[in-house]
């Protein structure tokens, strides 16, 4: 069976121009995200995880340049002008952040907050805005008499809860979540988490996920996507990646997992301004060889499964 | 380095030059009286005009930039140097001394500054050090209360407590740590008071409780001015000029010097 | 909210009497005696020894300072602050007069500041670095630095000496107020632009900034419900000190333009040494301006919901 695909991203490259250089942080990265499933790009802190996310919304700030192809529900957003894209951001695509305390615009009632994405998003009075804010409160198990609770009242549960509603207002068809649950207590991630997947199955929503987190990987992922300083390194399904991961990176992150007492990967995230002409993970890889050091690994497709490696982990 | 910052360091080098060495430059003596050639305009011989008693403009000029940046500048140091005494000591002996140091510092600074100054300079009598020791009096307590808060926030740096934990002297953590954290705004904030300073000492003058005539100062000198400004507008215009030029100097440094510690709001002028 | 302000209120009162005590022994300042500068303001010379010594009875100042200070204060608190030394004016009287002349100068001049900086400022920090942003922020530079009351010299070459339109001095017609308003209004402007910059550019780099523009909000929507809202906190609370600061702040222009206003009718009061006066406008010019500190802060905390009411004077909140 095939599956039908909701958002596809071809060679995406984001680069930032800053006073010191330009940043590579997306190298050519390509994926695909299935109708009603949960993706989730993992990866260490600053390998661009969290860029690829948010420009996929164009939420990054205006020194980013991207390039490559987005495609949602087959059409090309990435074309598309400002004014005409805001009509999807918001309505079609929704996105939650990290430190939700931050996030939500502290002297607005949350409610309003809510009731505020509907409104921009349909055309439609108050006092309906306001109905469909009280159901999405309901719906994050928030009680209806929060509706006019400022954000600095809250838990940062509580605080998470009201950014998933204000991103569920519309009923998107894709939730980006960047790092949901970092900022928050385990017992509360765990809620969190809960309370996502219930809304996603409710809705048939589809969900990317960013964290670094391979709990939550396990936990949430259908498929799962392996970053590494700007690279997409493997693509695999969940239990296969658990089971028996291609790329010489995703091996060393699940051995960190599995024994994080005695386990660690020997070596530094590289410096994403410095260019480098071979494979990026290649000085801390144990199975590196010459070639990696010279020729940059092209994307190795074994049916679901994306690979770039050139010494890939063999059975 | 920055343009601004560039533009800043130039104009205040001009500025030391005018204050420091101009008098020695200077082509007339600022209080040579000449009637004979009073309210002239701009000339080869009196290259900024004359005034109402035939003194050299230019030659006036360069010694009131002088009486007024050497104001602001006594009024900034030892306002500073006031408030850093009784701002560290209210912060390190706490307690009562501090209760009652801050009550004070309230009372100063519950009064509008200008009333203040105006009326501790018009009890004195209107004169340069009258007008020092009332600005002095006036804006010491903001000095203290800021530097109250800086001792405050660094005593409670963790690596405070970490290194008298770690058996380090305290006296010496207090010297090599606490104070070191207080000198950074403290600066900051005495550079940014030089500008305000600066207005408030030719604003005085101007209203006639600062600097008295015949002591060449900036304010003083566009006061005098004011009745002649249909005959002889240099008069104003000149000194009005080189406030503004003086003022902005300070400004554009203090501006760029900002930007520097806190890139985040980048800020280049068109210049 | 009720028992926050009452709190503040009793806090206000030691600083209410020790600022009082202040303004009243501003005289011992002085080198010289009151008796000796009243007497000379009345008889126009050196007074004999006699003639102290009977005035220092005549008004009590042969008594204790405490018990001197507890009278004036008595009397104060029942609206008599005594006459003015050179023409015997009612103090309060005085003061209520020059208060309305310069509150009207003032507003006026801090509104039509606000008209040009909002727009300015704000347009500044939506194009940051931009060369609109550039050019005010140039211009607010050199704005800042230039004296206002030679600012209004300025206006009254261009206006009144070089075009003949407007009057250059006086308070009679309300063709008056403009030159003095335009330069404290422009003056103010300056410094507005700048603060309206900042405020709203610190906001812009606020993560609920990008959340607005997540939920599929429009750049408009942004700027006016969430940039703005925001920014407007800062922004108030130094309009609102601005406001205060009419109290003498507008001094230099008010005697440039002979405005009869408190900055102007003080200097001269305090030029002339007017001991009542001074001690008069000093206290309650304080009173005034420790209340309206007051009221700023209870409007800020009414814009901005995260300040709590429970913390001690408000001032320390994160």
């Amino acid at each position: 069976m095939k599956k039908e695909k909701l958002l596809e991203v071809e060679q995406l490259n984001i680069k930032f121009t800053t006073s010191i250089g330009d940043v590579n942080v997306s190298d050519d990265i390509n994926f695909s995200l299935n109708k009603g499933e949960t993706f989730c790009i993992v990866g260490e802190s600053g390998c661009g995880k969290s860029v690829v996310a948010l420009s996929l919304t164009r939420l990054l700030p205006e020194n980013a340049i991207i390039k490559g192809s987005i495609k949602f529900e087959g059409f090309n957003i990435s074309e598309l002008e400002e004014k005409e894209f805001s009509e999807i951001r918001g309505r079609k695509i929704a996105t939650i952040f990290e430190q939700p305390m931050s996030c939500i615009n502290p002297v607005m009632r949350i409610g309003d907050q809510i009731a505020e994405t509907y409104r921009a998003n349909f055309n439609c009075s108050r006092k309906e805005a306001k109905q469909q804010a009280l159901k999405k409160l309901e719906e994050v198990k928030l009680p209806a008499n929060r509706y006019n609770s400022y954000p600095h009242e809250l838990s940062g549960g509580m605080q998470q809860r009201v950014m998933i509603a204000i991103a569920l207002a519309c009923n998107p068809q894709l939730l980006i979540a960047d790092e949901p649950t970092t900022s928050l207590d385990v017992t509360v991630q765990y809620q969190i988490l809960e309370l996502l997947q219930e809304l996603k199955e409710k809705y048939n929503m589809t969900i990317l996920m960013i964290t670094h987190d391979m709990g939550v990987v396990h936990d949430m992922a259908d498929r799962i996507g392996v970053m590494y300083a700007g690279n997409m390194m493997e693509i695999a399904d969940r239990d296969e990646f658990f089971q028996r991961p291609l790329h010489p990176y995703a091996v060393e992150l699940l051995n960190v997992v599995r024994d994080p007492c005695i386990y660690t990967i020997p070596g530094t995230v590289p410096n994403l301004m410095e260019w480098v002409p071979g494979c990026p993970f290649e000085p801390r890889c144990k199975r590196s060889t010459e070639a990696c050091k010279i020729n940059k690994p092209k994307n190795i497709v074994m049916g679901e499964r994306i690979v770039r490696c050139l010494n890939v982990v063999p059975n | 380095m920055g343009k601004n910052l560039k533009v800043g360091a130039i104009m205040i080098s001009i500025l030391a030059v005018i204050v420091f060495i101009g008098p020695l430059i200077a082509p007339y003596d600022p209080y040579q009286v000449n009637m004979s050639v009073k309210l002239q305009g701009v000339s080869a011989s009196h290259i900024m005009g004359t005034d109402q008693l035939g003194r050299d403009l230019f030659s006036r000029l360069i010694y009131a930039t002088g009486t007024s940046v050497k104001i602001s500048l006594i009024v900034v140091i030892v306002s500073m140097i006031i408030g850093f005494v009784f701002g560290s000591i209210a912060a390190f002996i706490g307690g009562a001394v501090d209760e009652f140091l801050m009550r004070i510092i309230d009372v100063f600074m519950a009064f509008p500054t200008k009333i203040f100054t105006i009326a501790i300079a018009g009890i004195l009598g209107a004169s340069a050090i009258n007008i020092t020791i009332a600005l002095i009096i006036t804006s010491w307590a903001s000095y203290a209360r800021m530097v109250r808060g800086c001792v405050l926030t660094a005593k409670e740096l963790p690596f405070i407590d970490a290194s008298i934990a770690l058996g380090a002297n305290r006296g010496y953590t207090i010297i090599r740590h606490v104070l070191p954290s207080v000198f950074q705004p403290l600066s900051t904030f005495a550079f940014q008071r030089i500008a305000h300073t600066m207005m408030a000492i030719v604003g005085l003058s101007f209203i006639g409780l600062g600097v008295q005539p015949p002591t060449p100062e900036l304010g003083a000198m566009i006061n005098e001015s004011k009745n002649f400004m249909t005959t002889a507008p240099h008069l104003f215009i000149f000194p009005g000029l080189l406030i503004s030029y003086v003022v902005f100097s300070f400004n554009i440094l203090d501006d760029s010097l900002r930007d520097y510690w806190d890139p985040r709001i980048k800020s280049e002028l068109v210049l | 909210m009720i028992k926050y302000i009452f709190r503040r209120l009793l806090y206000l009162i030691p600083v209410l009497i020790l600022t009082s005590f202040l303004a009243y022994m501003l005289v011992y300042l002085s080198p010289s005696s009151p008796a000796q500068i009243i007497l000379q303001a009345r008889y126009a010379g050196e007074p004999t020894q006699e003639q102290i010594v009977e005035f220092n009875e005549e008004y009590g100042f042969d008594q204790s300072i405490l018990v001197q200070y507890t009278t004036w204060l008595k009397n104060a608190m029942q609206g008599d602050l005594g006459k003015s030394l050179t023409d015997g004016s009612d103090v309060l009287e005085d003061f209520i007069y020059s208060f309305k002349a310069s509150a009207k100068l003032y507003f006026s001049s801090q509104l039509l500041a606000l008209i040009i900086a909002l727009p300015i400022g704000v347009y500044s920090a939506f194009k940051a670095n931009s060369i609109f942003d550039r050019i005010s922020r140039t211009y607010s530079l050199v704005g800042i630095s230039i004296p206002d009351f030679w600012l209004g010299m300025l206006l009254v070459y261009i206006f009144s000496i070089g075009l003949n339109l407007l009057p250059s001095f006086g308070y009679a017609t309300p063709k008056n107020i403009i030159l003095p308003m335009l330069a404290l209004g422009l003056s103010s402007s300056f410094s507005l632009i700048r603060i309206v910059r900042t405020s709203v550019l610190e906001v812009l780099h606020l993560n609920y900034i990008r959340t607005a523009r997540s939920k599929g909000l429009s750049e408009n929507q942004i700027m006016m419900k969430h940039a703005l809202r925001n920014a407007m906190i800062p922004i108030v609370t130094v309009m609102g000190i601005h406001l205060t600061h009419f109290i003498g702040g507008a001094v230099a222009v008010e005697s440039m333009f002979a405005w009869p206003g408190l900055g102007n009718f003080f200097a001269k009061a305090a030029g002339s040494q007017d001991i009542p006066v001074i001690q008069g406008f000093v206290l309650l010019s304080a009173v005034f301006f420790i209340f309206a500190n007051l009221i700023i802060d209870i409007i800020c905390k009414q814009l901005d919901p995260r300040i709590d009411y429970q913390n001690e004077g408000g001032k320390n909140n994160g």
